[in-house]
């Protein structure tokens, strides 16, 4: 009970009370709001008002659901843990505003007691999240960012490596490439030398000798292509014909018999200024890994075609296919996957197109075979 | 003019130089060896020579210094320059000095042989 003398300084001071309910509702800048008993809207304060776009007046005695009506349920399960609980934080929650724009809130309930410690309301104070979680999305992009930015610096570095790995390999390749060449030219030299004097020996003598130059011709392809690739040239252009270059290329592979070749060549394709030689050597490399890849039998299938700004050459086989895990790595160099080989032909292949502005491409087939595309450009640029 | 024609093979290397002139012996060819420029050079002041090889890279004068001074002495003589290397930077100064051709390491012996008749039948 209040005295009169203490009713009477009530009334020309505000209570402490009265003074925190001021503040809260129209100071704090948190989104608040109370309701009665039934979920109905009681008060809410400035904060409220200014973000969601209704005043206390249209909303007086109104469910606050149409506030959250994706969250109703939500609420209305866990209000008998409100009640008994007094409050619960860290509650996520959208508030729908006047206008129909979500706000990302993170909300405290509260329930509001009688004297008689009975509820008689909740007490909703929301933080507004759209800008931490505006802050958040920054920061995740940037995040993206660095961890692409990081990984770019990871892959150079791994390309630095590489690179110097091979210069290293480059110029030992190089030097002892040219060294076994002096000894190969005397092997080749003596087996031309004996050839011109066992023309009328008997038959096995002449398969060995030319065994021994066949396995000459293929010691100095891995030189060539060791050279090739520690020393790439400059391609020397002329205008030259491609379908020319895949006859000449043709004729110079051993192709076993039971391998069908079947050239559709396109009779208009334009002529190109490329350095045939290059190509011609990219083009056996393709056709001996195709032949290596079908074994004895199977069908080799090479097309020509004209594009809008480049020249076109497949190369389809029938063979065994690249495992997919390997199809990136086929043109590395020193990749292999034959028992046979430094594994610098399809490396040095593609270094030699590239040298033309051009394009070489490895696919697998649906069933099986791969198909090897070379492009070279209509116009050098 | 086969069998005829006299030939001049200048390599360092022994082995090379001496299998190259069993080949052109066995062909019919007078063939003279010299072991490096300097002896190439001393050679072809003695006597003519229709055709001559000579290895790029050789110790003391190189093959190109030892063409330039052929010529001089021995204008007719065709010459072709030996290398292992397909990328040289001498080997277009040979040529553009007027070498009659080039030939790649180990020997194509049909391109080589084809090369030596063609320029025989020129002469």
């Amino acid at each position: 009970m209040l005295t009169n003398k203490e009713t009477t300084r009530a009334k020309e001071e505000p209570s402490l009370e009265s003074w925190l309910t001021d503040l809260v509702y129209e100071f704090v800048t948190d989104l608040v709001f109370v309701t009665d008993a039934e979920g109905r809207f009681m008060r809410v304060n400035k904060a409220f008002e200014e973000r969601t776009g209704y005043n206390q007046e249209e909303l007086l005695g109104k469910p606050t659901h149409l506030l959250y009506p994706w969250d109703h349920d939500k609420i209305e399960a866990n209000k008998k843990k409100i009640w008994e609980k007094d409050f619960v934080s860290n509650v996520e929650m959208a508030y729908l505003t006047k206008e129909g724009k979500n706000i990302p809130v993170i909300v405290t309930i509260g329930t509001a007691r009688d004297s008689e410690d009975n509820p008689t309301g909740l007490v909703f104070v929301a933080r507004d999240t759209s800008q931490i979680n505006e802050l958040l999305n920054g920061l995740q992009a940037s995040n993206e960012r660095l961890k692409q930015a990081n990984r770019e610096l990871e892959q150079a570095q791994e390309q630095l490596i590489r690179s110097e790995r091979l210069a290293v390999l480059g110029q030992l390749a190089a030097t002892i490439s040219h060294e076994l060449r002096n000894p190969l030219a005397v092997i080749g030299n003596v087996c031309y030398y004996l050839s011109l004097r066992l023309k009328h020996a008997d038959e096995i003598v002449r398969e060995q000798l030319e065994t021994l130059e066949r396995e000459v011709a293929s010691c100095n392809k891995i030189i060539t292509d060791l050279l090739d690739f520690s020393k790439p040239r400059q391609p020397t252009l002329s205008k030259a014909s491609l379908n020319a270059i895949v006859s000449r290329s043709l004729s110079r592979s051993t192709v076993p018999g039971g391998i069908e070749v079947v050239a559709e060549l396109d009779q208009d394709l334009p002529q190109i200024m490329v350095d045939g030689e290059q190509i011609q050597q990219v083009f056996l490399n393709i056709v001996l890994n195709a032949v290596q890849a079908m074994d004895t039998n199977g069908k080799l299938e090479i097309r020509t075609r004209k594009r809008s700004d480049s020249v076109e050459i497949e190369f389809k086989d029938t063979g065994s296919g690249i495992a997919r895990e390997n199809l990136d790595k086929i043109f590395d160099p020193l990749f292999s996957t034959k028992a046979k080989g430094v594994g610098l032909g399809l490396a040095v292949s593609r270094a030699l197109i590239e040298g033309h502005h051009g394009t070489i491409e490895a696919e697998n087939g649906l069933g099986r075979g791969t198909t090897f595309t070379v492009k070279l450009p209509l116009e050098v640029r | 003019m086969r069998g005829k024609a006299s030939i001049l093979i200048v390599d360092d290397e022994a082995g090379l130089r001496g299998t190259l002139a069993d080949i052109l012996r066995a062909k019919g060819y007078l063939v003279v060896e010299a072991a490096n420029g300097f002896e190439a050079i001393q050679t072809v002041k003695r006597q003519l020579f229709d055709f001559i090889f000579i290895d790029m890279r050789m110790p003391g004068i190189d093959g190109v210094e030892t063409y330039k001074e052929i010529k001089q002495i021995c204008p007719q003589a065709k010459v072709a320059m030996i290398t292992a290397y397909a990328v040289e930077d001498l080997v277009q100064e040979a040529l553009s000095s007027g070498a009659y051709g080039v030939l790649y390491k180990p020997l194509d012996m049909k391109k080589a042989m084809g090369l030596l008749e063609k320029a025989l039948l020129g002469s």
